[in-house]
Parts: C-alpha cells; structure tokens; sequence
C-alpha cells in the first residue's frame, strides 16, 4: 500500500511537474510575440511621426535587399493557418484543476479522421492580409507562388482573393517602380481554379508580359490526388487499352515511373508548360502561424522544398518576410551528392 | 523483457524523461541523419568517420527512443541520390552499414525487443549486404519493444511509386476493386510490412524533408528542424526534440476553430 502511495505521489509530482514546464515554455512563447509584434508597433508608430519613413519606402527598401540576394526562391508556396480560438496556455491552466490528463486523451494517432476530429473548419483568414503577402513575393520578382490552406477556403474564395492581390499589386507598384525600371504591374493568373473564358481579373493572362502564376491547394490536392492518379493511371492503360500486348503483367514489371505520375499529378495541379520561370516544386514553404507541420501540403512536391516558419496571419511583418529570404539564401542544396 | 541498452542515462536525464512521459510520447519519429561529413571535415576526419560517428549516435538515440516509450524509429540511412556520390564514399558507406549489422548479429542479446526492418528500393541494394539485412530482419521479426526502420536505397517519391505500381498490379489481377482504393489502402502497399504515419520528424543540419517519408509526415507530423550536425546529437536534444513534440501538438490540439 505504501508502494502504490509513493508511486502516486511520484505521478502527481511528475505530472505537476510537466504541466509547469509546458506552462513557462507557452508563457515565454506568448510574452516574445507579444512584445515583438507591440515593438514593432509602436516603432512604426514613432517613426511615421518623420517625413522619411513610409510604408512604401519599407516595401521599396525590402525590395532593394532582395534584389541583393544571391538567391531568391522563384517559385514560393505559402501555407496560412486560420487562427485558433483558444490558446495553449488557457487549455494547460485548466488542466490544473481538475487534472484532466487522461480525460483530456491527446490522440497520437494521426490518421486523416483525427483532423476532422481537431476541426479545422473555421473560415479565420484573412484575405487581405494573404493578399499583401502575396504582393510582397511579386514585389520581390517571385513568378510563381501556391497558396495553400488545409480546409480550401482560399480555393472557395479565389475570385475576392484575387481583386485583393491585384489591388495590392497596383498599390504597391508605384512605390518599387523606380528599383525595378517595369512599365506595367504584372498581371494575376489563377492556375488551378475555374476561370471563364481564360481570363483573369478582366485581363488575358497570356498577353501580359509579366505575369504573377498563383496556384491554390487545400488538402484534396495532397493525397487524395495521388489516390485519384492510381485509378486515371489505371483506367488510361489498361481500361483504354485493354488489347495492348505490351503492357506488362508481371508483378516485377513496373507499369510507371515516377514521370508518368509527376506528369499526372502536374496536369490535376493545372500546372502549365508555358510555365519556364520555375519548377512544379516550390523552392521555399512559408507556414503562417505556429503549427510545426505541413498538413498535408501536397506530399509530392515537397521533397526538396526549404520549409520556414513565420509568425501568424495577423502578426506577419515584411521583415520576417525578408529574414526568411535571407535564411533560404544561404541554405545549400546538395541533392545528395 | 530486459533490453541491453549501450546508452548510459544520467539522473538528471531520467528525470526530466519521467516528466516527459507524463505527456503525449511520439509513436514513430523519423531521423535524417544529416550532418555526417561536414562534422567529419570540421574535425579534420575523414568523411567515414563522420559516418561512423552518425551510425553511433543513432544507435543511442535509438536506445533513448525505446526508454521514452517510442514505438516506431526510421532512419534515413541512404537515398536513392546519394548513389551520386564517389564510388569511394558510397562503398564505404555500405561496407560500414554491413560491418555494424554484422556485429548486431554477433551479439543478440542487444538486439533484445528491437525489430529491425529495411525499407527502400531493394534492387538497387548490395547483393552482400542483402543477406545481412535479411539476416538481421529475420532474426528479430518476432521483437516488439521497438521497430527500427533502416530507409536504404530509398526516396519518397520511389516509395510512392512503387506502391502506385503495387497496387495497379493488384486491381489488374482482380485483388482489389478499383473503386475501393483510399488513402489508408493505398499506403498498405508501400511495403511488406506496415509503416505507420510520422508523428515527429527529426532533421539536423536543413530545414526540407529531403524526399524522406513525404507521404507518412504529410497530414499532422511535428517537424523539428535543428541545427548541429548528426554525430552531435545527444540524450538532451533528442529529450529537447519530445518536449517540443508535446508542446507543438498541444498547439494543433488548441485549434478548435
């Protein structure tokens, strides 16, 4: 009896013990965010007071330092989380009374139902501030950038995403016009989205000389593409071509290879072969907000992509933009040689 | 079950594991061991020091992985591209992969609760080091305290693949019906064996997946991208990299949206 006294004292210890490291460790997490961003803030604030600083002089000067760079990503995706509504630190205060540990059941099973289950269904983004970050990477003469939520509501929302980017755009343009020397702001193309008649934002893509390529994914563009590919795969060879000798039947025979279904997955992706300024694969992930993963952002083009995290929608700065970049700079890929 | 561990825990060290395990504990980590020749060159080793150095430190941080409880290690031992390199380096990479398996071999006792399995493309592996692999999977099929699996010849695209070629060789000969494949079906024909999703992702040196287990860290993997190099990581990174498991699926746990 003494035994099982001693060992739950020891668990309750050990649990107090957890609880009150997870607890500082979110607290110093929250208190940096909050003084950053409130620093910022008020730096801005103070320095809009002198006629030399603006917005648009940021925007130009974040411009300049990019085009110093030795490498810059042409091809960028941007993953945005939606905001949660309630956070760590409330959730680990409440576990303290009562303990709710076992109740509480943190499923390690993460299986696809387990998302549904956490529900990331809430339409908590911001499309404008998405819009702007999306004018920063244009800004900085990125060709390409795939805009990625789990739950699709940036896919739902194209056509107002849209008007946003090109707003932002256009604003932005005149502050960087004279750092860039271009005549006309470049013009938004949807890739992966359904457009009437191939137009964009009123205005044929394919005519303008510059051209922002956009591609939006969600969940059902990751895995459950590659699922869908196994089955067009399947009906293209063999369902088609049901009297070709030449397929083979063997189980050691490869039917594809991966180019077969890089090449089906690119065309459900609507990737273009007009498209030479970048790769299908994004050079660089930016993940918004402070989820370590990348929920399911598209397993097959991310093999060799940089993955960064920055501060959430509605903290994110072009500084943190412009870190970031210098970060990717100065990464090495080896491609495992 | 006593397991023979070669690691060597300090108090402090058992300490802070008993308070880790008082939270949720990864069921299967991933590792690329990523740092092994720019260690070697810093040190003025040679390159194969450097990776004799790294097989060391994963065998510990195996051994750690078993006391906190972890189910499931996969180590990015080979990629398909690393067959670029020198003919020197690649040899020696494989001659040392076969030396440690031999030795595993030779003393049973610690390969106690440890279940080793191969995945990767196995016609591109050594026909020498095939029968020591198959040796060893076969040896400790039957431990189940921990799985580890040796990723060699591997790339998650090949992975992807070959289980796309799997699985059109099975609805061609009527195993399965086209309109019954899912996701979940999908993936139980990568391998042989079942491989189940990443829960925590450990990368030293870069911050990309490398074409490693893209497919199995897809939807809710924690990944921790740290920066030393492979041979320094050590019992307090590895705690480090559990605790930030626990605080990063607290946060994905908050989102209630």
């Amino acid at each position: 009896m003494l035994r099982k006294a001693r060992e739950w004292l020891q668990s309750k210890v050990f649990y107090t013990a957890w609880l009150v490291i997870h607890i500082a460790y979110q607290l110093q997490l929250e208190i940096r965010d909050f003084l950053r961003f409130n620093l910022r803030y008020a730096s801005k604030r103070l320095l809009s007071c002198f006629p030399l600083y603006s917005p648009q002089k940021e925007l130009a000067d974040f411009v300049e330092e990019v085009s110093k760079l030795p490498k810059v990503p042409k091809h960028l995706a941007i993953s945005v989380i939606p905001e949660s509504q309630e956070s760590v630190l409330s959730m680990l205060l409440s576990k303290l009374w009562p303990n709710q540990l076992h109740s509480s059941n943190i499923n390690n099973n993460k299986k696809d139902d387990d998302l549904n289950e956490i529900n990331f269904e809430c339409d908590g983004v911001n499309l404008q501030t998405v819009a702007k970050i999306v004018a920063w990477a244009s800004a900085a003469n990125i060709p390409v950038i795939s805009l990625y939520d789990y739950n699709g509501i940036l896919k739902t929302r194209y056509k107002e995403l849209g008007s946003y980017i090109q707003e932002e755009i256009i604003q932005d343009f005149w502050a960087v016009e004279k750092i860039k020397g271009a005549i006309e702001p470049p013009v938004v193309k949807f890739h992966n989205v359904h457009k009437t008649n191939g137009y964009t934002n009123g205005v044929n893509g394919t005519k303008s000389r510059d051209t922002l390529h956009i591609f939006v994914f969600s969940r059902n563009d990751g895995k459950p593409n590659i699922v869908r590919a196994v089955k067009d795969i399947y009906v293209d060879k063999f369902e088609r071509n049901s009297n070709n000798p030449a397929v083979p039947m063997t189980s050691e025979e490869k039917l594809i290879d991966e180019n077969t279904l890089d090449s089906y997955l690119n065309r459900y992706n609507g990737w273009s072969s007009h498209i030479v300024e970048a790769k299908t694969e994004p050079d660089l992930l930016l993940i918004l907000g402070n989820v370590k993963s990348t929920l399911g952002f598209l397993p097959w083009h991310i093999r060799l992509t940089e993955i960064h995290w920055l501060p959430s929608l509605k903290r994110v700065e072009i500084c943190d933009f412009l870190t970031s970049f210098y970060k990717y700079a100065k990464c090495q890929q080896r491609f495992g040689k | 079950m006593v397991c023979i561990l070669k690691t060597k825990e300090s108090f402090i060290q058992k300490l802070f594991r008993s308070t880790l395990q008082q939270g949720p504990i990864p069921k299967h980590i991933a590792f690329v061991l990523d740092g092994n020749r720019r260690y070697a060159k810093e040190r003025n080793m040679e390159t194969i020091s450097g990776h004799r150095k790294g097989s060391d430190t994963f065998e510990q941080t195996a051994d750690w992985a078993m006391l906190c409880g972890v189910q499931e290690v996969t180590a990015f031992v080979f990629s398909i591209s690393n067959f670029s390199r020198t003919a020197e380096e690649v040899n020696g990479i494989m001659s040392l992969l076969k030396e440690k398996l031999e030795l595993k071999l030779k003393h049973p006792e610690e390969l106690e609760g440890k279940c080793y399995r191969f995945i990767g493309n196995w016609l591109l592996v050594p026909e020498d080091l095939k029968l020591v692999i198959s040796k060893l999977v076969m040896v400790t099929k039957h431990n189940k305290t921990i799985v580890i699996n040796i990723a060699l010849a591997y790339t998650g695209r090949d992975e992807i693949t070959s289980g796309v070629n799997s699985l059109l060789h099975g609805i061609r000969h009527n195993e399965i019906d086209l309109n019954n494949v899912t996701e979940s079906l999908f993936e139980k024909y990568f391998h042989d064996f079942p491989v189940s999703s990443v829960d925590l992702f450990i990368r030293t040196g870069e911050s990309r997946l490398s074409d490693f287990v893209t497919w199995e860290c897809s939807d809710q993997a924690v990944l921790c991208f740290r920066d030393e190099y492979w041979p320094m990581f050590s019992c307090w990174k590895f705690l480090a990299a559990i605790f930030y498991f626990q605080a990063n699926t607290l946060c994905m746990s908050s989102r209630s949206c």
